[in-house]
């Protein structure tokens, strides 16, 4: 059954014949992974799970090598061959991604000293967040640390500035980076994660963010046929299923300062990997070289794309209000308000949410990548370095 | 002492969240070797009693449940709290008895069902099934197919009868009722395990339940006249110290005497020694776990 958080059918993009082979149940087996026919010539693939990861990989690339010969020549025709490739090359490379995790999912072995990393844990894995609160103690340590780089941001604040990327900061001194270790240590959110996803949870990537009110960054972005934000703007899933996030604040954040915020009943609504696999890809350009082409031919190779590998896993921007999809998104949406300290930890590739959309008080939060140790990870990337892709 | 009665039940039993040792219950059968005990523990090191065992032993070192895959074993503290399920339904239990769950160590495993394992053994058949598993023991039922589960007997099982369970999505007495009833099964016992009330006044709560469930009479139908069957359930029905239905059992074969492929009497002989010596066994001391309110 569709779910209404399944990002085609957020686009209305319906389809009846039994296109996805792929269901939730079968995700928890390793290596049992049908690509969907998503196109013609994408056939059906099923990967046993007697596989060593290398065998495994070898129809994978066998079947994507056969959608991009297949293909290639109608987006060389419009001078997209080689976004075409890369496209294609993304697309295995996120299916490695979790075929890797499923790898680890499959010898994980976690210890779990406490209730609250136990509960945490199970709740992590059963809805794909969790919230917890950091002392006071805790925080005013943190703060006063953080505070040469806070007074930096602020200042620009003050300048006028409004750009996500000049009001955060992604580098964070040695001194932070541990005092940061020793919190999440002690608070069990390693743990916690690490038992929620099967996979060792590390502390590694941060970035400390100031919202603000003036940002146009979410509000200039209209659904088509509406001239104002989505009031779903910014819903997304994140690109990567190897990296875990907590988003701890460090202001008191209410309901008109950005607060986070998820929606529960997306948790692993996406039915096809494949299609989760191209939302992103679509998403994020750094994956493909558009500057190789024009305007025109970008939407001339967004338009020969099949349409349902032609997804976005930011649609929350797209989708226009009162549609039954918004409204199933908005009142499944849970907001995090808090103190300073409240951290809610989530899994952003599994996970509709947003935030950050500051409407009147600034919210400053720092966001923790929490990167699963994936043994098997390297080794597919040098067989994803190796193929023909 | 007279095999007469083990000779023609032959019966076949599975211990699924198998300990350290046999089920009392089951011990004077375990003792002849023409029944077959299987044991079931994802641990197959805790089983190595089997070996030393006079009856045929089976031995399944898998987690078991309903359907197969890979899913997280939680190992607690203790032996006797690891399930497939997280104990998070009551919070409050942990932090009484925190040595008890804690630490956990969560684990991949991948299940299997009782169906595929008994097919690998070649197996057709099982007669009486123990289940202590810390609440899959439901699950475990449901892999096992339609004609084994139709041949089988006796289920004994432990049962939460918390609300919630401390293991979560633990299945409880109702769960047990909605899917053995239909198949023909009814409630032969409980022995009620009762947690200690702070006051000494005070009555003691129960909190889980060893439930049997048997094929009665009524719901055997053309199998009530089976000799074959009948003798497995006259000696299961004495192993449970079920000693009016075993009667009944001998009374449907005195009707049916002059039919019977055997002789009654040896059978009747056996079945007075059996129970001799489980009169015995209780009054040295011996422990049956259906003779025991537990606090």
């Amino acid at each position: 059954m569709a779910s209404p958080f399944d990002p085609l059918i957020q686009l209305g993009k319906h389809y009846n014949e039994p296109l996805l082979l792929f269901s939730q149940e079968k995700l928890d087996d390793p290596y049992l992974f049908a690509i969907d026919e998503a196109y013609n010539d994408l056939c059906g693939l099923i990967i046993s799970s007697s596989c060593t990861p290398v065998e495994a990989a070898s129809p994978l690339i066998f079947n994507v090598n056969n959608l991009l010969k297949s293909r290639i020549k109608s987006f060389e025709d419009i001078g997209a061959g080689l976004n075409w490739r890369c496209f294609v090359k993304n697309i295995a490379r996120l299916l490695f991604e979790k075929i890797s995790l499923l790898d680890a999912q499959h010898s994980s072995n976690c210890i779990i000293n406490t209730e609250s990393e136990l509960l945490n844990g199970i709740a992590f894995r059963e809805s794909g967040f969790f919230t917890f609160w950091f002392t006071s103690d805790d925080i005013y340590i943190l703060k006063k640390e953080l505070k040469p780089i806070l007074s930096a941001l602020k200042t620009r604040v003050l300048e006028g500035q409004s750009s996500r990327a000049v009001l955060s900061q992604n580098k964070m001194p040695r001194s932070i980076v541990e005092t940061l270790q020793r919190m999440f240590d002690r608070s069990g959110i390693l743990s916690a994660v690490s038992l929620g996803i099967g996979a060792s949870a590390n502390l590694s990537g941060f970035a400390l963010e100031i919202s603000v009110p003036h940002a146009t960054w979410w509000v200039n972005r209209f659904p088509e046929g509406q001239n104002k934000p989505a009031r779903t703007a910014y819903f997304h899933r994140d690109e990567s299923c190897l990296v875990p996030k907590a988003l701890l604040y460090l202001s008191d954040v209410e309901d008109d300062s950005g607060p986070f915020s998820v929606c529960p009943a997306s948790f692993k609504q996406e039915t096809s990997p494949v299609v989760a696999a191209a939302s992103r890809v679509f998403w994020h350009p750094h994956n493909l070289p558009e500057n190789t082409l024009d305007k025109y031919q970008v939407i001339q190779f967004t338009d020969n794309l099949p349409k349902e590998l032609n997804v976005n896993s930011h649609y929350g921007f797209d989708l226009p209000d009162n549609t039954s999809a918004s409204d199933a998104i908005l009142n499944d949406e849970t907001i995090f308000c808090g103190h300073s300290g409240t951290c809610v930890v989530f899994d952003g590739y599994n996970l509709l949410h947003r935030g950050g959309l500051c409407r009147n008080s600034p919210r400053i939060a720092l966001q923790v990548m929490l990167p699963l140790h994936i043994p098997t990870f390297n080794k597919w990337m040098q067989v994803l370095s190796e193929s023909a892709l | 002492m007279n095999q007469k009665l083990f000779e023609l039940s032959k019966l076949v039993f599975v211990d699924c969240g198998a300990s350290y040792f046999p089920p009392d219950t089951w011990l004077a059968a375990l003792g002849s070797p023409l029944s077959h005990l299987i044991l079931v523990d994802p641990n197959g090191q805790n089983l190595t009693y089997a070996s030393n065992m006079p009856c045929k032993t089976s031995i399944i070192p898998k987690a078991l449940h309903s359907i197969e895959g890979l899913k997280t074993i939680y190992m607690a503290n203790t032996d006797s709290g690891s399930s497939l399920l997280p104990p998070v339904g009551r919070p409050q239990c942990i932090g009484v008895n925190p040595g008890y769950f804690l630490p956990i160590t969560a684990k991949s495993i991948l299940t299997s069902t009782l169906c595929r394992e008994l097919d690998f053994l070649s197996i057709p058949v099982i007669d009486c099934i123990k289940l202590d598993t810390q609440g899959t023991e439901l699950s475990i039922l449901q892999g096992l197919d339609e004609c084994r589960l139709n041949d089988l007997l006796f289920i004994e099982a432990e049962v939460s009868l918390q609300n919630p369970p401390i293991h979560k999505n633990a299945a409880g007495l109702s769960d047990f009722a909605s899917f053995l009833e239909p198949q023909g099964f009814e409630i032969a016992n409980i022995r009620l395990s009762r947690s200690e009330p702070k006051d000494g006044n005070s009555l003691p709560r129960p909190h889980e339940c060893d439930v049997l469930y048997i094929r009665t009479r009524l719901l055997l139908g053309e199998r009530w006249n089976n000799p074959e069957i009948l003798c497995k359930l006259l000696l299961l029905a004495n192993l449970y110290y079920l000693y009016d239905y075993a009667d009944e059992i001998i009374d449907k074969f005195l009707c049916i005497q002059n039919s019977l492929p055997f002789d009654l009497n040896s059978l009747l002989t056996s079945q007075t020694e059996l129970r001799s010596q489980q009169s015995l066994y209780l009054s040295n001391g011996g422990l049956s776990l259906w003779h025991r309110d537990s606090a």
